[in-house]
């Protein structure tokens, strides 16, 4: 056999074994939205913390904040979101959106990763190595897969009150839920967010030079890592969070966490009165 | 023969070049492109005979680049440092090569995903002549201009999309090129003691160049050349859950787990005159960053080119339409991109030119660049003693106008997820994205004596490119600015020369004016000093200095440098990522052994 009909032979056979690898899956589009089993959440689905660590000077930032305007449509009061500014290169220290507590935990949790980036009630999920998760449409998945995988074990009795000024109160009640297997060394943290924040220009607005940000963390009302507690204690804390720009937009949000691994095991939030 | 085996290695690269020069003109350069040697066609027999095996010749480079923080942050008085060592070996037949990283402390810039050590590129090449090159392993490679396919390095954006895989490459006649590849692209430091990542998908492409010129002598004897190229890639990811509430309901999305495109390109030479063209379509690809919309994607792109001793013109236009090719749907920013769109605007060198650099938008776009450039001969009025050269360039990118479907709105992702999203004609343009006129006379004035003038005169579409607008009381979201460069370079000796450089950035928006100056003495061949101040004389009235001493012998290069460099988006071909201020003391070295 010639060179020349060798190479035409092994021109063929490469162009053929390509045929197996590539290929194409157009999708109807009648059929690209598949019907979703509805939400088995009841009284024992367990409400996962969405931390979005955000900023104003983000590009993908706007888009990650619509995911989680849809995860709150998907998965209701099962998920309590708060967004993060605590990164100075993205939300400038001069920003009223930036706060030490955001800082704090982005140093601890996501150093130097790039922004929007969300963290999922402080897990690490299959393949990854690290908590912060950057691919935002990923994050209404994960949150299906642990609804359904991790049960229920805590639940929590807050409600909180305000001076109308800048003062919030809270009174928080941690109870247990499961009744056995359940994890020691909790920790309870008491934070503030606000909505309808308005920002510097972003694109994807509905109005983009008003930029409206929603569940800003304000401040901790029980400092940056919040405090131990013992199941069945009522826990009150109480602080002045000047950076509020109205009292009537804010929520009092409280999560239970483990003080060695971090995972939040359950989060509520409350309006304040 | 080492040449001769160089240029056999190189062939699979190089083709694409030959195939479409017009994209990588002078003023839309790439890094890699740059680097390629251009094969020379020459009478060799196609099919050699065996060759005697040849002694393996190993070879090596070293960079490394450190900085001794200052900044006050988290990495204040710490080193931080991007170490790449790289060995090949290698023969007339085989080709083995390998690369290591440290990347541990990186410098500022990179996330912790980017965080790493190890020996992410390996790879082993098969040459016979010129008929067939096989890969196994890593590689990098592009497939005509790189709208479907391209594959590349750039260290200092922090990019490696290489395929680990395999990779065949056929020339089974002459002015025919054949190629195969399939594989897994790299992201980060993902496949440590892994040959692949389980949960990322694979990159399969193939590509046929005909070079028509080879075949018709008619062509030829006419001074023309025809070539005919044309492509198709496929990437293969796994269903995910990506839910979308609509109406009260929930749905999760059906996702296409093989995405393919295709396209076809043409190049036509006439003398000094070149026609390119270049036509590519996707099918359904939703992603985070199209919001899941369905819509196919397609890019077109049309040049002209004309030179000849002393004038030279340019002119291209691009459609790009939701032509943004990842191999995992997620993603966003820099990473894990299989294609890559150039981006015909000017990729400017001086510092207050590329400010405000513009980034090739993924949605879509409709791009226009022209270039003219001419050389007043010498003795002429205008030409002087030395003659005079000029470059006028002008760029402007629009966006496509975009027709949202009934019950679509963009500003609400869950309207947007599983449908076609909108729809684009052809020729309707949107809002401005870029605008760039510039100017750029060069003289020689005497023996000892010469310099450039620049005036550029930039229109910045910050919400698009940066997602912001700086300045929440401006009235819209561009940034105008005028730009004036002078660059100058005095011979003192005939070993040393000065050169200066003084900008000035004029513009109401954003943070102000900016003034830039530069001096630079060179002492030849080992020796270059220089000394640099960046100043911001609008808003933060911030100084970013520079000091350094540069010592270059044969193939090995030091730098050892004081200063701050200031925050802001740092591009190469369209591409941009953002970068921190940084503050201390920077050690560069680069070598080949």
């Amino acid at each position: 056999m010639s060179m020349t009909k060798r190479a035409f032979i092994l021109s063929i056979l490469s162009v053929g074994l390509l045929s197996f690898v590539t290929s194409c899956s157009k999708i109807d589009p009648n059929n690209r939205l598949l019907p979703l089993e509805k939400s088995t959440a009841n009284e024992g689905t367990r409400t996962v913390l969405l931390e979005d660590f955000t900023g104003e000077k983000c590009v993908n930032c706007p888009k990650a904040a619509k995911a989680i305007h849809d995860i709150q449509e998907i998965f209701g009061k099962n998920v309590v979101a708060v967004g993060l500014h605590g990164t100075t290169a993205f939300t400038p220290q001069g920003s009223t959106l930036f706060t030490e507590e955001a800082a704090a935990y982005y140093q601890r949790f996501a150093n130097g990763v790039g922004l929007p980036t969300g963290i999922i009630s402080r897990n690490v999920f299959s393949g990854k190595t690290t908590m912060p998760i950057n691919e935002f449409a990923t994050w209404s998945g994960l949150i299906k897969g642990l609804l359904a995988s991790k049960p229920r074990l805590f639940s929590i009795h807050a409600s909180a009150t305000s001076d109308g000024i800048d003062a919030i109160t809270s009174t928080v009640k941690v109870e247990a839920y499961a009744q056995e297997n359940l994890p020691k060394n909790l920790m309870l943290q008491v934070w503030v967010t606000e909505d309808g924040i308005t920002g510097i220009p972003q694109d994807g607005a509905e109005d983009k030079y008003n930029y409206v940000h929603n569940h800003v963390l304000r401040g901790s009302l029980n400092g940056i890592w919040g405090e131990a507690i013992t199941l069945n204690q009522e826990v009150t804390s109480q602080r002045s969070l000047e950076n509020i720009t109205d009292i009537k937009n804010c929520h009092v949000v409280a999560f239970v966490y483990d003080a060695q691994t971090m995972e939040v095991y359950e989060a509520t939030s409350v309006t304040i009165k | 023969m080492k040449q001769q085996i160089l240029k056999w290695g190189m062939a699979a690269i190089a083709a694409p070049l030959f195939f479409s020069p017009v994209w990588a003109n002078d003023s839309i350069p790439s890094a890699e492109l740059q680097q390629l040697p251009l094969e020379k066609k020459e009478a060799v027999s196609f099919f050699p005979r065996p060759e005697k095996w040849q002694p393996l010749k190993a070879s090596f480079s070293v960079q490394s680049d450190m900085l001794f923080s200052r900044t006050e942050d988290d990495t204040y008085n710490t080193w931080r440092g991007n170490s790449f060592i790289s060995a090949t070996l290698r023969n007339n037949y085989l080709e083995f090569g390998t690369r290591f990283e440290e990347l541990s402390a990186p410098l500022p810039g990179k996330s912790v995903e980017e965080v790493g050590r190890g020996i992410p590129h390996m790879y082993l090449t098969a040459y016979y002549g010129k008929m067939a090159e096989v890969t196994l392993g890593d590689f990098y490679d592009q497939f005509g201009s790189g709208t479907l396919f391209r594959a590349y390095e750039d260290r200092n954006l922090g990019i490696d999309n290489a395929v680990r895989g395999a990779r065949l490459t056929l020339s089974p006649y002459k002015g025919i090129t054949l190629k195969a590849l399939t594989g897994q692209q790299r992201y980060t430091f993902d496949r440590t003691f892994k040959i692949f990542n389980p949960d990322r998908g694979f990159v399969s492409g193939t590509d046929l160049n005909l070079s028509m010129e080879e075949w018709f002598s008619g062509l030829s004897a006419r001074n023309m050349s025809l070539q005919i190229g044309g492509s198709f890639v496929s990437k293969k990811e796994a269903d995910a859950d990506v839910l979308v509430s609509r109406n009260g309901e929930n749905f999760r999305l059906n996702l296409p787990q093989y995405v393919a495109a295709y396209g076809g390109r043409l190049r036509f030479g006439v003398g000094n005159f070149v026609l390119n063209g270049e036509y590519s379509y996707k099918i359904n690809d939703p992603t985070a960053i199209n919001q899941y919309i369905y819509h196919p994607g397609s890019v077109a792109m049309l040049s002209a080119s004309y030179s000849k001793s002393g004038m030279s013109f340019l002119l291209q236009a691009k459609r790009s339409e939701n032509f943004n090719f990842l191999s995992r749907r997620s993603q966003s920013g820099i990473h894990l991109h299989i294609n890559h769109l150039p981006p015909f605007t000017a990729q400017h060198t001086y510092a207050l030119a590329a400010l405000y650099p513009y980034a090739t938008q993924p949605a879509g776009e409709w791009a226009f660049q022209g270039e003219f450039r001419y050389k007043f001969g010498r003795k002429t009025a205008l030409g002087g003693k030395y003659g005079t050269g000029i470059r006028l360039n002008v760029s402007h990118v629009r966006g496509l106008k975009q027709n949202y479907l009934e019950g679509v709105d963009p500003k609400v992702s869950s309207s947007m997820y599983g449908t076609d999203g909108y729809s684009a004609p052809f020729f309707g343009m949107g809002e401005l994205y870029y605008s760039d006129i510039n100017v750029e006379i060069s003289k020689k004035v005497s023996a000892n004596y010469n310099f450039t003038f620049t005036y550029l005169h930039q229109i910045y579409n910050q919400e698009v490119v940066e997602g912001h607008v700086e300045n929440p009381l401006q009235v819209n979201p561009y940034i105008y600015s005028n730009i004036f460069i002078y660059d100058g370079t005095y011979k003192l000796s005939r070993k040393a020369s000065l050169r200066t450089e003084l900008q000035f950035l004029a513009t109401k928006h954003a943070e102000g004016n900016w003034i830039y100056g530069l001096a630079e003495l060179s002492f030849l061949p080992n020796w270059m000093l220089s000394v640099s101040d960046q100043y911001n004389m609008g808003t933060t009235k911030q100084h970013y200095y520079m000091l350094g001493a540069t010592y270059t012998h044969g193939a090995h290069r030091v730098m050892l440098s004081y200063g701050r460099t200031r925050a802001g988006m740092n591009c190469s071909g369209g591409v941009c990522r953002w970068m921190p201020q940084t503050k201390g003391i920077y050690i560069s070295y680069t070598g080949n052994f």
